[in-house]
């Protein structure tokens, strides 16, 4: 006996369809305007806060408002650490973050987007694969304070062998800060590479390219807008964190500017840290300043990257 | 956008190289301070101050807790360690043992406030034996009435600093009688503006911290007078009485245990001379009373005959 | 005849590499280069290993502490004499958090990926995809402030007048903050992931008369289901590890409670307490958070290896 179409799963609830669409696509449109929200009361509030000082402009002042934003943060900027809220700024800070910033960079995408690379084109399935890839997931969940044990343990102290410690200095942060945003790197690298479609690979090898060569000419330009989002959200992620760098060595209270990797130095969060815990009221005010000009940092990081992938973005 | 070959392994071959030539450190030479957050307010002070008239003397102070502290130093990664509280005496053994004696200097004197909320107008002030009883483990005080039958019986809400910080093991230890022994269900937070903020939004709270805290926000709070014993009067905490030790038993002292070694330094010394020569200010700068003037006589003459400074808690009875 | 009946073996690079031994040499050359970027991953899960197996060790000897009554007890008084190790309520807390906010985390980030790549016109997702992306990026103290200053006030206002009793800190606050946190690991990728779907998928699907919606979730998503999983992960690990929004946000009180609005304290946060704390280097006390690290991380190892498990029959290759 076959089915009869007048049975419910056969009929076309053209009403019920009609209506699902358009509800979910305001449900979607408001899960996106949560963190929307979020953001703006964040950044409000922080905004807030760095202009809170007696005699302020009312808050619908733009102009003025935004005049005195914008000085404020210039000036935090160039004034290095100090205990007096007048005086006091984030130069230090500014400086080792661009550094921390710049070092892993240059070693933790590299690395990453090879280990990803390895992993999805060369090395055959199987249970060796299986293996790393848990692994490396597993280590996506290993709280950022462990990794700076074992930076402190490894980098800074060379499990007690001196002449290899590289002491507490720019370099041994950033390779802990870099093996700490590996595994995003390499999960959303691999995810990237797995969107190209096979076809792809398989025109430019039947044209009598080597492996590498597709890899480089092919693969990875069309997985590039997945690499770069992988790389905007580890990088940021490194710039924020504060407890591994403290483990390691990113100093409290530092009057220099590092010149070289080898310095000691000091990071933004890391200073806005100790500022938040000041007793005085001023430095609330500092405080919230030196969050912007984290923001902004970051910002700008995120904008140069997505004018990157925006151009490589695909189109269909 | 090519990744050529070049361009991938060139960061490899560079963290290879880097990773080759460790331990360099940079030519100015380097005072490296350690320790107790408390203190840090007054090294830090004193950091900048001495920078601006040495600029060519690298000084970097961190703030690792006195326990971070003291097992830096133990690991010979710095010579000075800024302490809230006495070296313990295991701690001094393995420094003895090691070979890198100390020096202890008096930077400052640290009042705990108690406090509660302005609105609170009954409490008008705590004997040491009602603040065991109200801080204590077990405690079966739950509502102000419990301390005292002629206040209100509203639940009193606790703020204290977590167990891991240098107030939490004094207080308890001054108060309770035994260190880092406190009552479960309080509010604990890692960061005092954050006990600030809690007892000046709750009109049943009560909480302790530093006095530099209460100092900076005295129109949110109340201070709470402490009487020490059955026939002294109660003190309230303020400049003079942390100083003169009237303020009792919650004024602690705050040192910093130099590396006598690195006293040896030009830069060390320079910086260490310094230090005790303004303290005054510094020690202002920081929130906290200056040393009074035996403590300084003492710190001049540790620092002339580079002896140890003795170190057993007995002898710092308040 | 083929190069493949004249030679015994043949190695895949030998392959591609049409006979010229310099390219042959370079291919291997950047096989082995990679393989050392994967080996990175292996080395440093070794590195953690070994320091916290190390450590972990020496605290079981000198505390005495027996490893069932580690993992089992209910009471975490390192105070005590005798001091009691046991973290369950870490774990507790730990869960907690993290449940807490994938629930948050999860649905607001997969329903804006969707929108973002199939509903919103390419200049609001231009504009909407980064401004996601800058949640990122705040610093974890900020989130944890933000909770102290903004979250939980708000959470008492709501709840306090009809009875429910608000503590300064709360698990609840904790997990709005991380929850809020980890949105963009899951929009952003799976963002990614769901638009890389070939268009043909769509339009074919369009084309016997599915909606938009019908598009969206029985065809697009599924197909794009393995990078969504993956990122749930990602934003699942995140949740687990994070320490300072935490600490500033729950407070720091180990127990075993149902209630959202009281203090808990999670693996990680102890951590960071003993670590920046007054506890004197090798005692104990101290060593007692690398045995709660290495427990932290067993955890999470088994999480993955089932999740592993349980995701290998769900993927979809097109193409």
């Amino acid at each position: 006996m076959s089915p009869s179409i007048a049975e419910p799963k056969y009929q076309p609830h053209r009403m019920a369809r009609r209506w699902a669409g358009p509800l979910f696509g305001i449900a979607c449109f408001l899960a996106t305007l949560t963190g929307v929200l979020v953001l703006s009361v964040v950044l409000g509030a922080v905004i807030a806060a760095a202009l809170r000082q007696p005699g302020a402009a009312p808050w619908y002042h733009l102009g003025t408002n935004l005049r005195e934003l914008f000085d404020l943060l210039l000036g935090l900027v160039q004034k290095p650490q100090s205990s007096d809220p007048l005086r006091a700024g984030f130069r230090a800070g500014v400086v080792g973050s661009l550094w921390m910033l710049g070092l892993v960079g240059l070693m933790a995408i590299p690395v990453g987007v090879g280990a990803a690379v390895y992993l999805e084109e060369y090395i055959a399935p199987g249970a060796l694969r299986r293996i790393i890839q848990t692994n490396i997931a597993n280590l996506a969940g290993v709280p950022s304070i462990v990794y700076g044990i074992l930076g402190l343990a490894v980098f800074v102290r060379a499990f007690g062998m001196k002449e290899y410690a590289l002491g507490r200095t720019l370099i041994a942060g950033g390779l802990t800060l870099s093996l700490l945003v590996l595994p995003v790197i390499v999960i959303s690298t691999q995810e990237a590479l797995r969107t190209v479609p096979n076809s792809l690979r398989q025109a430019a090898l039947a044209l009598g390219a080597t492996r590498w060569q597709m890899v480089r000419d092919h693969v990875l330009p069309a997985a590039l807008p997945g690499i770069l989002t992988g790389t905007i959200l580890s990088l940021s992620r490194a710039i924020g964190e504060t407890a591994p760098l403290l483990m390691v060595g990113a100093a409290g209270s530092i009057g220099v500017l590092p010149r070289s990797p080898f310095d000691r130095y000091t990071v933004l969060p890391v200073e806005i840290y100790n500022y938040a815990k000041n007793p005085k009221v001023q430095f609330q005010t500092v405080t919230a300043g030196g969050i912007l000009i984290l923001l902004l940092l970051l910002l700008t990081m995120n904008a140069t990257a997505i004018i990157i992938r925006n151009r490589y973005a695909r189109s269909g | 956008m090519r990744l050529s070959t070049g361009l991938r392994l060139t960061p490899m071959a560079l963290l290879l190289v880097l990773q080759g030539c460790g331990g360099g450190s940079s030519s100015s030479p380097t005072v490296e301070v350690d320790g107790s957050s408390t203190v840090f307010r007054i090294s830090e002070a004193a950091r900048e101050e001495y920078s601006r008239l040495n600029p060519n003397v690298t000084v970097v102070v961190d703030n690792h807790g006195t326990g971070g502290g003291f097992s830096n130093y133990l690991n010979g990664e710095i010579d000075i360690v800024d302490a809230s509280r006495n070296a313990k005496p295991d701690e001094e053994a393995k420094a003895k043992a090691q070979g890198i004696p100390w020096s202890r200097f008096t930077v400052g004197t640290d009042g705990i406030t108690v406090v509660v909320n302005p609105k609170n107008t009954f409490v008008k002030s705590l004997t040491v034996e009602q603040l065991k009883t109200i801080w204590e483990p077990d405690s079966k005080v739950k509502t102000w009435k419990d301390v005292d039958p002629s206040w209100p019986a509203q639940p009193i809400v606790f703020y204290s600093p977590d167990v891991d910080s240098g107030t939490f093991e004094f207080f308890t230890e001054a108060i309770i009688g035994k260190a880092r022994q406190q009552r479960d269900d309080v509010q604990p937070s890692s960061d005092d503006n954050t006990l600030v903020n809690g007892v000046a939004g709750d009109p049943d709270g009560i909480g302790y911290f530093g006095y530099a805290f209460y100092e900076e926000n005295a129109n949110k709070l109340r201070a709470i007078p402490i009487q020490p014993s059955a026939d002294a009067g109660a003190v309230a905490p303020s400049v003079t009485t942390i100083l003169d030790k009237s303020y009792r038993p919650l004024s602690r002292p705050l040192y910093i245990f130099v590396k006598q070694a690195s006293l040896r330094k030009a830069a060390v010394r320079g910086f260490v001379e310094y230090y005790l020569e303004h303290i005054d200010v510094l020690a202002k700068k920081g929130g906290y009373v200056p040393p009074t003037p035996e403590e300084k006589e003492a710190n001049q003459k540790a620092l002339s005959s580079g002896q140890a400074a003795p170190t057993t808690s007995a002898k710092d009875a308040a | 005849m083929s190069p493949n009946e004249t030679k015994p073996f043949v190695s895949p690079d030998e392959l591609w590499s049409t006979g010229s031994p310099l390219r042959s040499l370079a291919e291997s050359a950047i096989t082995v280069g990679l393989f050392l970027c994967a080996l990175v991953t292996v080395l440093t899960t070794t590195g953690i290993i070994v320091v916290l197996s190390v450590e972990s060790m020496e605290f079981f000897r000198q505390s005495g502490i027996g490893l069932l009554d580690f993992l089992t007890g209910t009471e975490l008084k390192p105070e005590l004499s005798p001091p009691k190790y046991g973290i369950l309520p870490l774990v507790w807390g730990t869960l907690v958090i993290a449940a807490g906010s994938t629930m948050i985390a999860l649905p607001i980030g997969l329903l804006s990926a969707i929108y973002l790549s199939e509903y919103a016109p390419k200049r609001v997702r231009n504009l909407l995809k980064p401004a996601l992306e800058l949640l990122a990026g705040i610093p974890t103290i900020v989130y944890g402030y933000l909770a102290l200053l903004i979250v939980t006030p708000m959470l008492k206002a709501i709840f306090e007048p009809i009875g429910v009793r608000v503590e300064t800190f709360n698990a609840l606050s904790a997990c709005i903050v991380v929850g809020v946190m980890i949105i963009p690991l899951v929009s952003s990728l799976s963002e990614d992931v769901l638009s890389a779907v070939p268009r043909g998928l769509r339009e074919s699907a369009y084309g016997l008369g599915a909606t938009k919606f019908e598009v969206s979730t029985r065809i697009v998503l599924p197909a794009a289901l393995s990078g969504v999983v993956a990122s749930f992960i990602l934003a699942l690990s995140r949740a687990i590890g994070e320490t300072m929004a935490v600490v500033l946000a729950a407070g720091m009180r180990p127990r075993i409670t149902l209630n959202p609005f009281t203090s808990v304290e999670t693996m990680t946060t102890y951590i960071v307490a003993v670590t920046n704390g007054e506890a004197s280097h090798g005692s104990p006390k101290y060593l007692s958070l690398f045995a709660v690290g290495m427990a932290l991380f067993v955890m999470t190892l088994t999480l993955n290896i089932l999740s592993g498990l349980v995701l290998r029959r769900y993927r979809e290759v097109y193409q």
